[in-house]
């Protein structure tokens, strides 16, 4: 009995709500058209964000790989400024008073391995044979290894040996001397065996010789 | 376009379903939504958040048969107007009745035309109003409705009580003969 009148009632009210009535449907459906989220293919968005990462990636590694090269091309610039004020400092104070000198070391911004040190003579009484290196011209080039080569008259070999100062104690020079040439070369040697051979075989012209003949006296003579 | 067709072209995000589904619906869910809120801004405000809720989630509705979309989108308004109608109204009655006292008899609004059963409902008190149409017209029982009002079923069945003894009183100014 109840339920028959509720479906009844819920009927006629259902169908009172099926007639038009007036309201502002535009706006609200503009409104809805404002906030109501459509569907839009997503592939354009994960291919826009792909893109980026990889983007912001790449830039990253290149930048990390541009500090990288820079830092190690500090790294050996400074290696090599400290070389050269070594080698430099060490060479001058062997030979030559360090407040007559100028070096300059100069880098080329090229991948340049070996500094260019520069010494300049103040004055020219410096410029003797007894200096380090008789070079027609100031400019020496000094390779990458810490070896100075120190050149000495033959008339006294033992008159200079690097003098090890407080500034020079981490350098060992190597003394290079160049010795007189050999009073006996040789040649002359050869040619005086030669000569006792001939008078030898004179002395025995009746001998038969066969094809070890010269063997033999070759054997007879030592 | 069917029901189906149309639902399943909203859940593609056609904007042109999307629109036809409200034109569709609109009407009838706005005369559905005043019948709780009893003013036409507000019901355009429950309207418009209601609709926002469908078309964000239509694509988890499943369609089951003619009217399944109907029950849906009217659950939904029910749902934004409840909500509506908690912020507003205080439903936190204690009221209650005895269950033994019998439920007035509506069998003289049979009498009445569609669109005079719906004016007598508008004119009811927010509470009386309330529980009066999620029982009759939207069939839910009082647990349901204590659940929904965050009342107690004892709440629910006098607040029902007394707007059928309401509606009545109602008739009878009307003019209409009540009973035998």
């Amino acid at each position: 009995m109840e339920h028959n009148e509720h479906d009844q009632l819920r009927r006629k009210v259902r169908d009172a709500e099926m007639k038009n009535v007036a309201w502002n449907r535009e706006d609200v459906w503009s409104r809805i058209n404002g906030t109501a989220p459509s569907k839009k293919s997503s592939w354009p968005y994960a291919a826009a964000a792909s893109f980026a990462l990889l983007a912001t990636v790449g830039i990253y590694s290149w930048l990390s790989l541009q500090r990288r090269e820079t830092n190690l091309r500090l790294h050996s610039l400074e290696l090599e400024i400290e070389k050269a004020r070594t080698s430099s400092s060490v060479a001058l104070s062997e030979k030559t008073p360090a407040e007559d000198c100028e070096t300059t070391v100069a880098f080329a911004e090229t991948t340049e391995r070996n500094p260019l040190v520069t010494r300049k003579m103040k004055s020219d009484e410096h410029a003797q044979p007894s200096t380090i290196a008789e070079t027609e011209s100031p400019t020496e080039v000094f390779t990458e290894e810490t070896s100075v080569a120190v050149v000495l008259p033959l008339e006294t070999p033992n008159q200079t040996v690097a003098t090890s100062t407080e500034s020079q104690q981490e350098f060992t020079p190597t003394v290079i001397t160049i010795l007189p040439p050999d009073p006996a070369p040789k040649v002359q040697v050869a040619r005086e065996r030669k000569f006792r051979f001939n008078l030898f075989r004179k002395q025995h012209e009746p001998l038969d010789r066969n094809d070890n003949s010269d063997e033999i006296l070759f054997a007879i003579i030592h | 376009l069917n029901e189906a067709l149309l639902v399943k072209q909203c859940q593609q995000g056609k904007r042109t379903a999307q629109e036809t589904l409200f034109n569709r619906y609109s009407d009838r869910l706005f005369r559905l939504g005043y019948r709780y809120t009893k003013s036409h801004s507000d019901t355009e405000d429950i309207l418009m958040m209601a609709f926002v809720k469908i078309l964000s989630n239509i694509d988890k509705f499943t369609y089951q048969g003619e009217g399944s979309l109907e029950g849906w989108l009217r659950k939904i308004v029910v749902n934004e107007a409840l909500m509506w109608l908690r912020k507003r109204h205080n439903f936190n009655l204690t009221e209650s009745i005895d269950s033994a006292v019998p439920e007035p008899d509506l069998s003289s609004f049979e009498q009445l035309e569609s669109e005079d059963i719906y004016q007598f409902i508008t004119q009811l008190p927010p509470g009386y109003r309330t529980v009066f149409n999620l029982s009759v017209i939207e069939g839910y029982d009082h647990r349901e409705i204590a659940d929904l009002l965050q009342i107690s079923e004892n709440t629910s069945r006098s607040q029902l009580f007394k707007a059928k003894n309401l509606l009545r009183k109602m008739l009878v100014q009307e003019g209409f003969q009540y009973g035998t």
